[in-house]
């Protein structure tokens, strides 16, 4: 059985570029463009993995992040945060997070889907 | 007076056999005495005193009168035996209790002194003195009689009492006291000053009237006792007087002539010092009134202010200083020169002194009263202070102007620090926006590049289907562009956060071996590229670093890469560390393409680029060099290049303290 990814993103050249990865890299997927929407999905789905993007257009990743952590069905999903910056004002914030680790954009193609299966199975930051 | 109360002889009369002192007299000695003594108490502690005393006098002149009276009239008053009665056999006693005719002139001249003296105008005093002088010759008489025996002189005329001993003495001293009452007086004051005539009397008197005394009581004794005869006296005593004459000249001369050479000494300094006063007073460059202090006459002038007020010294002279218009400024009335009496001092800072050419000059005035010969005299000093005051005004004015100067001064430093101040908050704010800025465009412009590197890998890995040899090309082509385009957006906000100071180091202690053998075998798929073998020469002894490990790793690798990218195949590079009290220094090397002299600054400036624009590679951005340094001196070190010239190869150095991070 495939492993399941969501992927929570409001680009959708970069949802697309990052299922598309996914898909090849043989995940199944799911997509969702808002936190609020993500965090409903992730309750319905029970994903494998969370792929989020640190900058929504709705609430901070973190804050997602916080609100999943406490639910019992999405507590212990991997969170792959991807975010274009690099101030690194976030890490902080990140590493409060149980399972959550952090991919800087551009995602490196060749490595992506490799990085989230590592995550799944407990990978350096899980 | 007790004597007569309780009868006792002893006390009446000297000796038995002489006459007796009257009860009157002694009643007008007591008078003489209390009254001498009235005038010698201050009169702040008797205010009645001097009444008193007057009174007193009045008495024994009244006493001494009405004796003189009985005699001239030869009639009995019924004064002589008021207080007591006297035997008839008195010895030497015209008219039993009657005092002695030469008693009653003297006590009627000397009551009348007494009287006068206890007058409060000193000008009656020559009189007084002159009244006791027949008191003292009348006393004498009778002294020297009973001293020499010579009876005639003590009993008087036969119609009278004789003077009594004491009497006589008392008489003596009553002449003595009333002369020396007032000593400073008449004749007195001639005896009591300071002079050589004061000084003579003082001295020799005393010796005048007891030496010839005591050379005639010796004769007479001589005589009488027969140890020498009349011839002998006579010619001792004139020998004597001769001595004693010629001895007083002697000496009266040589404390004359004494006298006069200091006059004339004193004299000569004090012409000495008139003329140079006078010098002075006519050089001055200030000018000088003197006036007379009791009349306010103008005495002399200067030439100076002779000059200054434009008057001939006619108008001054013999004036009274309120009369010159010329000093209404100062003295202007009777009543100013009376103020300025008072005082003794005046002085006046700056009065308008009008010419007789009508100008005004601004003079300083200055008063003193001095004492000349015992006159007071009233020196005025005027002064032209024309200049002084033009010098102050000069002063004031610069004094002004510098305080101008400095206020304005002042103010556009206050100005400039204000637009100094609006400047700093301008460039904070300025920097904090640009950072901001920066930070948003990385965000924003890594957004899309993120989509063209990452949908030309996919691409150009072929994930969805082969491509042919110009796609993929092509391809690679926009990869390439994009990964260029990201790493430059990367730098350009390393260098912004370096320099806004967001840049925070990660500082902790690690093993610098092991982070320069990490940095060689990143670098090593390069460096066997380009068939180069790095020379390495590294201390086991190098310890640890107290430093961003993440960053300084990240330096040497660019140092590393860049020499090995700008040396030719088969070139060298060499990578070298180094370690003393200071710091441990790293230097990377190579023979490669080097640097002019002049370009070696350059190269840290930002997107400074070295060699042929056309032989470049499209990796670099310019920026390396540029945040290597500056990271560097974020933690307190040092980095520079060396080269010996263009093609002659490179060497980059930085240290890094020991002490670590200066945070």
């Amino acid at each position: 059985m495939k492993q399941k990814v969501l992927i929570i993103e409001d680009n959708w050249k970069n949802r697309m570029l990052e299922k598309d990865l996914l898909e090849i890299g043989g995940f199944e997927v799911v997509e969702a463009i808002s936190d609020a929407a993500g965090i409903l999905l992730a309750r319905k789905e029970k994903p494998d993995a969370i792929v989020m993007d640190m900058r929504l257009s709705d609430m901070r990743g973190t804050q997602a992040a916080e609100r999943m952590r406490q639910e019992s069905e999405t507590r212990d999903i991997p969170i792959i945060f991807v975010t274009a910056s690099v101030i690194g004002e976030w890490m902080e914030e990140i590493r409060a997070i149980p399972k959550a680790m952090l991919l800087t954009k551009p995602v490196d193609t060749r490595n992506f889907a490799r990085e989230i299966s590592l995550c799944i199975r407990g990978g350096p930051h899980g | 007076m007790l004597g007569w109360a309780l009868d006792i002889p002893a006390l009446k009369s000297v000796a038995p056999g002489l006459v007796t002192m009257k009860a009157n007299t002694a009643l007008c000695f007591v008078f003489i005495g209390a009254a001498l003594w009235l005038l010698q108490v201050k009169r702040r502690n008797a205010p009645h005193g001097p009444l008193m005393a007057a009174l007193l006098g009045l008495g024994v002149f009244g006493i001494g009168l009405l004796t003189l009276l009985e005699y001239l009239l030869r009639r009995d008053l019924g004064i002589d035996q008021v207080l007591f009665k006297e035997l008839s056999d008195a010895v030497l006693t015209s008219s039993p209790g009657r005092m002695a005719f030469n008693t009653a002139i003297n006590f009627t001249l000397t009551g009348l002194a007494l009287f006068l003296l206890a007058s409060p105008k000193k000008d009656r005093v020559p009189f007084v003195q002159i009244l006791m002088v027949p008191v003292g010759i009348l006393a004498a008489l009778s002294f020297v009689g009973y001293l020499y025996h010579a009876e005639p002189l003590f009993i008087g005329p036969h119609f009278s009492t004789a003077m009594a001993l004491h009497t006589a003495v008392l008489f003596l001293a009553t002449f003595l006291g009333l002369l020396f009452c007032r000593p400073c007086c008449g004749v007195m004051a001639q005896v009591s000053s300071d002079a050589i005539g004061g000084k003579v009397m003082r001295r020799l008197l005393p010796a005048t009237i007891l030496i010839p005394l005591f050379l005639g009581w010796l004769k007479l004794h001589w005589e009488k006792t027969g140890v020498a005869s009349n011839e002998f006296g006579v010619s001792f005593v004139a020998t004597a007087n001769l001595t004693l004459v010629t001895l007083y000249v002697a000496v009266l001369s040589f404390w004359l002539n004494k006298s006069e050479s200091k006059a004339t000494a004193l004299a000569a300094t004090l012409a000495r010092s008139e003329i140079s006063y006078r010098r002075l007073f006519e050089a001055a460059k200030d000018g000088i009134l003197l006036v007379d202090f009791e009349t306010g006459l103008i005495v002399d002038v200067n030439q100076f202010l002779i000059d200054l007020g434009g008057y001939p010294k006619s108008e001054f002279l013999g004036k009274r200083l309120w009369e010159i218009h010329f000093l209404k400024e100062m003295v202007p009335s009777k009543e100013a020169f009376l103020k300025l009496k008072a005082q003794e001092y005046a002085r006046y800072e700056d009065l308008p002194l009008e010419t007789k050419l009508g100008y005004k000059t601004p003079v300083e005035f200055v008063s003193n009263v001095y004492r000349v010969d015992g006159r007071k005299v009233i020196q005025c000093n005027i002064r032209d202070i024309t200049e002084r005051k033009r010098a102050e005004e000069a002063l004031r004015k610069h004094q002004e102007h510098l305080e101008e100067l400095v206020r304005a001064r002042t103010a556009e430093l206050e100005l400039s620090n204000q637009k100094l101040k609006t400047t700093a908050e301008d460039l904070r704010r300025a920097s904090k926006a640009k950072t901001e800025f920066l930070a948003n465009m990385s965000h924003e412009f890594r957004t899309p590049l993120s989509s063209v590197i990452g949908f030309s890998e996919v691409l150009y890995d072929q994930k969805f289907g082969p491509l042919n040899e110009r796609q993929k090309q092509y391809t690679q082509n926009i990869l390439t562009s994009g990964r260029h385009l990201l790493s430059l957006i990367n730098d350009v906000l390393d260098v912004s956060k370096v320099e806004s100071g967001k840049m925070v180091l990660e500082v902790s202690l690690f093993s610098v071996q092991a982070c320069l053998e990490e940095v060689l075998r990143l670098t090593d798929g390069l460096a066997y590229s380009k068939k180069i073998n790095p020379l390495v020469e590294i201390p086991q002894d190098l310890g640890e670093m107290l430093a961003d490990q993440r960053k300084i790793k990240q330096i040497i690798y660019n140092l590393m890469s860049n020499a090995i990218k700008f040396t030719p195949a088969g070139g060298k590079v060499g990578l070298r560390a180094r370690k003393d009290d200071a710091g441990i220094e790293i230097t990377v090397w190579d023979t490669g393409i080097g640097i002019a002299a002049e370009e070696l600054e350059r190269v840290f400036e930002p997107f400074t680029r070295l060699g042929d624009a056309y032989t470049q590679e499209t990796e670099g951005t310019g920026l390396g060099l540029t945040i290597s340094r500056k990271i560097v001196e974020l933690h307190g070190g040092k980095m520079w290049i060396e080269s010996a010239g263009a093609g002659l190869g490179t060497s980059v150095r930085f240290k890094i303290p020991t002490g670590g991070v200066s945070k």
